[in-house]
């Protein structure tokens, strides 16, 4: 089961490893932009569109 | 020079030659500002409806209502469990930097979206529901989100808390749409802040934390001592207030580190842009050190500003934006350009540029007729610029030049600029107003400053160094920014809809448009005998639709601290950190509130129509009239236009009609003595409109100065009705120094729309600053100006799409030409274009 912490879009907190920002570019009509939203390293994240396998 | 620069400038001396400002602006402003000016999703509704792609954000409403639903059977107190609300939306909130960007912070989640607060009111939530275009894709599946929210908040949100404490009579007036506007919340209106306190660079989010441990630790003691009274009992309040408000900063403080975060992840992994990356780490740098540290430079300054706003966003749904930017960041920009040149005036330029950009993206979702009221734009962002110092000396800096250059540039319609005109300022300020005129932006308008302070010290009793530090509350009201002086909320609701005054004199209060009793019940008009009868009755109608938004709202400003506590505006208000208690505590509070005037100006010409044709010349009688107007004048044409046209008309330099004026500003100045705040101080009427003659078009019978039902109303709150001004802008303004602009009111707003060929060249500015230094000179506090030509404005409805950036002032705000409705374009089209000299 894939989880947030295995997303290369997953930016763990330094503080708090349970914890990271899930950061992503966005773009729509009128603009561009980078966006981050809070997540649990360990949030399930086999339903996630945005979800990108981390290379090790 | 090289050719493309010179292709560029011949381009835009063509397109300055045509007044195609917003073309010449494109051409004009930098990359940066270009790319940033051109991402705004335009956020302001259009026809009531907001513009395709611009949806409801259920983000932070799922966010607030999690919260709330955990919290619900927590032994806290509300005020802390509302503020671990809005810390939690701020903790977990999508956050976003545009690129090109070097400002960051918007109220929703990401930048098309419009926040919606669910804690509100159920009244909104039901819009949310109801309102298929706001609602995101999927629409079944979110529609049901709403829903669940929506049923979560029914008799929990803050309107609903107040209902059943309103009396119902009065509520049910209110509610009736027909005499007001808005509702009685102290988190949905307009809040002044305490900007002496936050914006003089003395202190950040931290230092009021740490003075607030302080303050906690000390209380916390004197608690516990072994003893017992109602002191006592009183400080567990204070504590709770205190917590409450730390909660609240260290989530400010929070959410800028999330934005900082951001910012140094993209910079060090995401972004190839070697500039780019020195941008975004100089954004993280920045939100590292606001608002939790005072700022060092105008970058920090504008941030902290935008966090402050962001956050105070968060808390409340906010109509205005009161700001003073050049008196409270001039500082940061005299540092930066001209002392330590480490910003260059273009860089600056840039800043401020984006800094006006990030308010004209800000959002909140809002009612349908609140949309209605303001076409175009989300609410009054009127700033402040001008102006004197608590000592009374000049104000203007470079930075208030540099906004109205910046303002040239982005061309936004929101927000806009209220111009604090006094004998001092200088020609090189008045230049930049009078070039942001005539580039057809329709504004600055010029506040009258000398007669604004003496109105603020009438009225409020502010101190005279308090009153000097005014900021447009709203669209029109001076409020200080200060300690003692600042209005945490003005409620929206206290304003009424005046033409109701006169109708209703006719219907004894009694309302055809939503059929009850709403006005007083004055005897019948067609037993009227004479003039001094018929004006009685129009005093009483106007006491009894003033009485009842007056009531409401001082009703619900009395209950906001236990009710509809406002946490984060009591953390960065001086007076709630020293005493514990809530903003809206109306013991901290000097008091500022007014009743905006809508529809004011029909009441006078209805008034001198009634006098002259009916008692003076007697051609009809009062029974006739009634019946004329029950039938909205159908088969009574001939007696309309005499009413129309053999009647005395406002803004004529005709001593009759303006001796009206005058007798029924005074009529309501004395009555607003007798009508009190919860802090014990008057409230003055201010008569103006928004969009209001248009929305309330359809609520308003027909009217003895000829208006049938459906008509737009006037414009303005002392504007003479469109083309009914026949004596030229002398007669106007003559008119207009009838009124005592200090004790007759709050303030008066007056629209002019001046002809753009006539007032170009040196010769122009001549003619226009004359004309500025007669309306000074006459004592008149307000004056705003159109300067767009008709051939343009017809064109712009003619062709929508090739004029999307051709601004007008309305009325009290500027909007988009082509984001406005059809009737309210017709009305400004319809205004008198005067020509000066």
């Amino acid at each position: 089961m894939a989880q947030c912490k295995d997303c290369e879009r997953f930016y763990v907190l330094e503080e708090d490893d349970s914890r990271g920002d899930c950061i992503q570019k966005g773009k729509d009509e009128r603009q561009a932009y980078f966006y981050t939203k809070p997540v649990r390293a360990e949030h399930e994240a086999d339903g996630c569109d945005s979800f990108h396998p981390r290379k090790n | 020079m090289s050719t493309t620069a010179e292709t560029i400038d011949r381009d835009v001396e063509e397109l300055e030659k045509n007044q195609e400002w917003w073309w010449a602006a494109e051409k004009k402003r930098s990359k940066r500002l270009d790319y940033l000016r051109k991402a705004i999703w335009k956020k302001g509704a259009i026809g009531g409806l907001y513009a395709p792609g611009v949806k409801a954000d259920l983000e932070r409403a799922q966010l607030h209502t999690e919260k709330a639903r955990e919290l619900e059977f927590s032994p806290d107190p509300f005020v802390i469990k509302f503020a671990k609300m809005l810390a939690h939306v701020l903790d977990n909130k999508t956050v976003f930097i545009t690129d090109h960007a070097q400002l960051v912070g918007y109220t929703g989640s990401l930048p098309h979206t419009v926040a919606w607060d669910p804690s509100c009111a159920s009244l909104l939530n039901h819009e949310v529901y109801n309102d298929p275009t706001a609602i995101p894709d999927p629409v079944e599946e979110n529609q049901a989100i709403i829903e669940e929210i929506g049923t979560y908040w029914a008799g929990k949100s803050d309107l609903d808390k107040m209902m059943p404490v309103f009396d119902p009579e009065d509520l049910a007036k209110m509610l009736s749409g027909s005499i007001g506007w808005g509702v009685p919340m102290s988190r949905g209106g307009y809040s002044n802040k305490d900007y002496e306190y936050i914006m003089t660079g003395k202190r950040g989010f931290q230092d009021i934390i740490d003075e607030l441990d302080k303050k906690i630790d000390e209380l916390d003691e004197e608690i516990h001592k072994p003893v017992a009274n109602k002191e006592i009992a009183e400080m567990v309040d204070k504590l709770n207030h205190w917590e409450a408000m730390k909660i609240t900063l260290e989530a400010g403080i929070g959410i800028a580190r999330r934005y900082a975060r951001l910012a140094r992840i993209t910079a060090g992994e995401l972004e190839t842009d070697p500039l780019r990356q020195q941008e975004l780490l100089k954004i993280a740098e920045t939100c590292e050190r606001v608002p939790a540290h005072p700022p060092r430079n105008l970058q920090e300054s504008f941030q902290f500003d935008i966090f402050i706003q962001m956050l105070s966003r968060t808390e409340a749904i906010e109509g205005a934006w009161p700001a003073r930017p050049d008196y409270y960041h001039g500082a940061y920009y005299e540092r930066d350009v001209n002392i330590d040149k480490t910003l260059t005036p273009e860089e600056a330029l840039d800043l401020i540029g984006e800094f006006m950009i990030r308010a004209a993206e800000v959002c909140q979702f809002k009612p349908k007729w609140s949309r209605e009221g303001l076409q175009g734009i989300d609410g009054t962002w009127v700033w402040t610029l001008g102006g004197v110092d608590a000592n009374g000396d000049d104000a203007c800096n470079d930075l208030t030049i540099a906004f109205m250059k910046a303002a040239r540039l982005v061309r936004v319609a929101n927000p806009t600029f209220g111009f604090r005109w006094h004998p001092a300022v200088k020609d090189e300020v008045m230049r930049e107003i009078f070039e942001c005129l005539k580039q057809g932006l329709g504004y600055p308008n010029l506040r009258h400053d000398p007669i604004l302070i003496a109105n603020s010290m009438h009225w409020h009793g502010h101190p005279i160094e308090e009153a000097r530090l005014w900021v447009h509350q709203a669209c029109m009201s001076p409020c200080p920014p200060t300690k003692h002086g600042f209005q945490p909320m003005r409620m929206a609701n206290a304003t009424a809809n005046c033409a109701k005054i006169i109708e209703y004199v006719f219907t004894s209060g009694y309302d055809p448009i939503v059929n009850m009793q709403v006005g007083a019940e004055t005897p019948d008009a067609a037993e009227l005998t004479d003039f001094e009868q018929f004006f009685n009755a129009w005093v009483e109608q106007m006491k009894a639709i003033f009485s009842i938004l007056v009531r409401a709202v001082n009703r619900a400003r009395l209950l906001a601290p236990s009710l509809t506590p406002r946490p984060f505006l009591s953390a960065i208000s001086e007076r709630c950190i020293e005493s514990g208690l809530d903003a809206c505590d109306s013991t901290l509070e000097r008091g500022n509130a007014w009743i905006t005037a809508f529809t004011w100006v029909e009441n006078i010409d209805s008034l001198a129509a009634v006098k002259k044709l009916v008692f003076d010349e007697k051609k009809y009688t009062l029974g006739e009239l009634k019946e004329a107007l029950e039938k909205n004048w159908e088969g009574f044409e001939q007696m309309r236009l005499d009413f129309v046209r053999k009647a005395p008309k406002w803004g004529n330099d005709d001593d009759e009609v303006d001796a009206i004026m005058v007798r029924c500003l005074r009529e309501a100045a004395r009555f607003s003595k007798e009508l009190k705040c919860p802090s014990g101080n008057n409230w003055p009427i201010l008569p103006e409109n928004v969009s209001g003659n248009i929305h309330y078009s359809n609520i308003v019978g027909a009217l003895p100065n000829g208006r049938r039902l459906g008509d737009a109303l006037y414009d303005g709150g002392i504007s003479p009705g469109p083309g009914l001004d026949k004596n030229g802008p002398t007669a106007v303004l003559k008119s207009c120094s009838k009124i005592n602009h200090i004790s007759d009111g709050r303030a008066f707003l007056l629209n002019q729309r001046l002809s753009p060929s006539q007032l170009s060249g040196e010769n122009g500015f001549r003619l226009w600053k004359a004309y500025v230094r007669s309306w000074a000179d006459l004592g008149i506090d307000h004056i705003q100006f159109n300067m767009v030509d008709d051939k343009t404005l017809r064109a712009a409805q003619k062709e929508p799409e090739k004029y999307q950036e051709v601004i007008v002032r309305v009325a009290g705000y500027s909007a988009h030409f082509v984001d406005i409705s059809r009737k309210t374009q017709d009305n400004i089209i319809q205004r008198t274009i005067q020509g000066l000299g």
